[in-house]
């Protein structure tokens, strides 16, 4: 019987092939390249939702059952299929499968650091009192979507900046010719910064009410909540600076990538480095 | 020049440069106090920070920075800011909304970049029905207008109130903050005199015991419940692998003497009464014993602690039917565990109630026995005496900021997902003699989605009308 963890593995593979296939369909210009990496990429995220489900399906087994979104990995795993998801859903509603090339590398990545970082517990553990709530589903989600919009974000922000660059420097007939239009992705990078806002927002909220439930205070400054704060005044200065002050192009492309920055922090940073109340990155 | 001066503050007040400005500073500067740490003694920013880090920590308040009065007076700017740009720009969008579109010209409608001419049968009257049949079918409610020249101008919009979304997002975070200061400790004491009215404090009640005051967090001052609450019992359970499963206290509310209510609190399930919450947040080993003593008949449950120093003194309680029952530690001996590590406590009992002779047992510290007496069955135990530890707050505000919160979901999604579509049919009859029908229409976003939405609509009417 196979198990959730070799699932992860076959969808890290699926997830590293489709990212070959983009970035064949990037250099090589072959159309074909793309379709097999929409295949792969939609193979890995089949591959990583039945992964998720069994792993759901053990912690039951184990007589400890809840969702798999407790922990580091468990994160991980969960922000991997939401990147993963998000851009093939770009994909299929706007068809440019060149950004796949950026986009798909996220969630290979992502999977590729939880087997290369020993520290990494992924023992499926019950759950600490703090935990216990049905909060944790709904504030992990809208955590988790957001945050894989903004990495979808920051990868088309790189994609506009190497064109916007490459087309400045002169050399058109790079592989930058491939990447859509200038205005396309701008348009692409601003509508999945709205997107990843909004799931921001209801994240910080259904923090904030889980707190209260908790502890008796829905805003502590604890410092993930300070860093989830700080990350939704740089999207919203973005957005500000769009609307009200006609910004767009490579400075909206260089905040999509300091929003992202900000969003790694948050999750990351906050966990190794600072102490407060989400202490779970520790283990 | 006064005027001019007014409007140039009032301008700067309302401006987005300004908000650009403190959302960056207040992004900027909310780094900091995740870095330094919060509300730490004195000497722990000094071993941390350095003699002059500590001085020009403490000078700038940044060891409770998001109090600080800096802080807290760019929080006012911001709010400031919103309510002066609200106040600016909202009755422009008022007036869009409201807009009396049936005003507008043919040539108006012939600019627009939505467009479609169709030709159609009969007259411009049953023309005019027909269309507005055929919109109301699909969901646009027309209004209509007939001008002199014998044409008539339909109208239909949705999404009107979209354009308020930004607003509504706007509003939203005002109430949130006017939430928070309505719930605020500080606000309650030193504005309101007041400090029953908001308060965040704890209190450690060992079991058995009852208090009717808990401790600020602010400032460590005696907080009156105006009601009394006993802990009944604190317990806490693991799992095989030691990790901690719950930790629950027993409470009951009491008010002049009678027990209002009885129930039991665990970590995300707080008990609130009378508008005061009461979370499990910590407990507190007393080192002393407790005895428990269950009736396994009617479930009733009695403590008794005892004193280290006097630990034979009999203890008693009344027994429901009359008639008194009585428990005795007649002596305690540390034994050695059978594994030789560490010892553990025997204690001889003595023990009676309405029914029988008193019976004597021995019993385990820590270890539950069941009791077999004539008249009834108890289950008694020996063990640690705890004290839970309570976070009690009083936030009359939260529900303005859950208000704020929910509006805020929603005025996010109408400044994105939502958009003003307006369409208009005007319908005239041409030189020739023939009906003429043209869809003419706008949307303030999404415009491509809009399209295919319109040509659909207009393109279909014309089929259907011919």
């Amino acid at each position: 019987m196979i198990t959730s963890s070799q699932l992860f593995g076959i969808t890290t593979l699926a997830y590293l092939l489709s990212s070959a296939f983009y970035i064949g369909l990037l250099v090589f210009r072959q159309r074909k390249a793309g379709q097999i990496g929409l295949a792969l990429a939609l193979f890995g995220i089949l591959a990583q939702t039945v992964g998720l489900g069994l792993r759901w399906r053990e912690s039951y087994q184990l007589g400890i059952g809840h969702a798999p979104l407790t922990n580091m990995y468990e994160s991980l795993l969960f922000f991997a299929w939401c990147t993963a998801i998000i851009y093939v859903l770009l994909e299929i509603k706007f068809k440019h499968p060149v950004i796949g090339s950026f986009a798909m590398p996220i969630p290979f990545i992502t999977l590729a650091y939880t087997s290369v970082d020993k520290g990494l517990s992924k023992d499926i553990s019950p759950l600490v009192p703090a935990l216990q709530s049905n909060w944790l589903i709904a504030h992990v989600i809208t955590c988790f979507i957001g945050y894989a919009a903004f990495a979808v974000a920051a990868g088309l922000g790189i994609m506009y900046l190497i064109k916007h660059f490459s087309q400045s420097g002169g050399s058109s007939d790079s592989s930058s010719g491939i990447l859509p239009e200038l205005r396309t992705l701008d348009d692409l990078i601003h509508k999945t910064i709205i997107f990843g806002f909004m799931w921001l927002s209801a994240g910080i909220i259904t923090g904030a009410v889980w707190a209260n439930e908790a502890w008796g205070t829905y805003w502590s400054w604890d410092p993930k909540e300070t860093w989830s704060i700080i990350t939704w005044f740089v999207y919203a200065l973005t957005l500000h600076a769009r609307f009200t002050r006609g910004w767009n192009g490579a400075r909206i492309a260089w905040l999509a990538l300091l929003g992202f920055v900000s969003v790694f922090f948050t999750y990351f940073g906050v966990n190794y480095w600072l102490s407060g109340l989400h202490s779970y990155g520790s283990n | 020049m006064a005027a001019k001066a007014k409007n140039s503050v009032w301008a700067f007040l309302a401006s987005v440069q300004l908000a650009l400005i403190l959302i960056g500073l207040l992004a900027s500067t909310s780094i900091i106090g995740t870095v330094v740490q919060q509300n730490k003694p004195p000497e722990h920013y000094v071993e941390t920070w350095g003699k002059t880090g500590a001085a020009v920590i403490d000078a700038l308040h940044l060891d409770n920075m998001y109090n600080s009065v800096w802080f807290l007076l760019m929080l006012g700017a911001f709010s400031l800011n919103l309510t002066v740009c609200s106040i600016d720009r909202l009755p422009g969008v008022i007036r869009q909304v409201r807009k009396d579109n049936l005003d507008n010209s043919p040539e108006q409608l012939l600019k627009m970049k939505l467009r479609h001419h169709a030709q159609v049968g009969g007259s411009v009257e049953d023309a005019a029905e027909q269309a507005a049949g055929w919109l109301g079918d699909k969901g646009w409610k027309t209004s209509r207008r007939s001008s002199e020249d014998g044409s008539i101008l339909l109208f239909a919009q949705k999404g009107a109130w979209a354009r308020y979304g930004v607003y509504v997002v706007h509003i939203s975070i005002l109430i949130i903050l006017l939430g928070a200061v309505i719930g605020s400790p500080t606000v309650a004491k030193k504005i309101l005199k007041n400090e029953q009215f908001a308060f965040k404090g704890g209190v450690m009640l060992p079991q058995t015991r009852a208090t009717n005051r808990i401790f600020s967090h602010v400032d460590e001052s005696e907080i009156s419940l105006g009601f009394t609450v006993r802990c009944d019992f604190f317990d806490m359970h693991f799992y095989d692998n030691g990790m901690p499963k719950d930790y629950l206290s027993g409470l009951t509310v009491l008010e002049d003497g009678k027990e209002v209510l009885t129930t039991v609190i665990k970590v995300n399930k707080p008990l609130t009464y009378k508008g005061v919450t009461f979370y499990q947040s910590s407990y507190n080993d007393m080192h002393s014993p407790i005895i428990h003593l269950t009736n396994a008949a009617t479930g009733k449950k009695m403590a008794f602690p005892v004193h280290p120093q006097q630990y034979d003194k009999t203890h008693s309680w009344q027994e429901e039917g009359g008639g008194q029952g009585m428990l005795r530690i007649q002596a305690a001996e540390s034994i050695p565990l059978p594994d030789g590590k560490g010892s553990t406590t025997q204690m001889q009992i003595w023990m009676m109630d309405a029914q029988g002779p008193p019976s004597m047992f021995s019993i385990f510290y820590n270890q539950p026995v069941i009791i077999e007496r004539p008249g009834a069955k108890y289950e008694l135990s020996i063990g640690p005496h705890y004290a839970t530890g309570l976070q009690v707050a009083k936030d009359p505000g939260v529900w303005w900021v859950y208000s704020g919160c929910a509006l805020m979901l929603i005025g996010l999604y109408a400044a994105f997902f939502m958009s003003h579509r307006k369409m208009w049919v005007l319908i005239r009859r041409e030189e020739d003699g023939q009906t003429e029908a043209v869809f003419a229409g706008t949307a303030n976003k999404n415009s491509a989605g809009f399209a295919e939405t319109f040509s659909a609509l207009a393109e279909n009417f014309g089929r259907k009308s011919n």
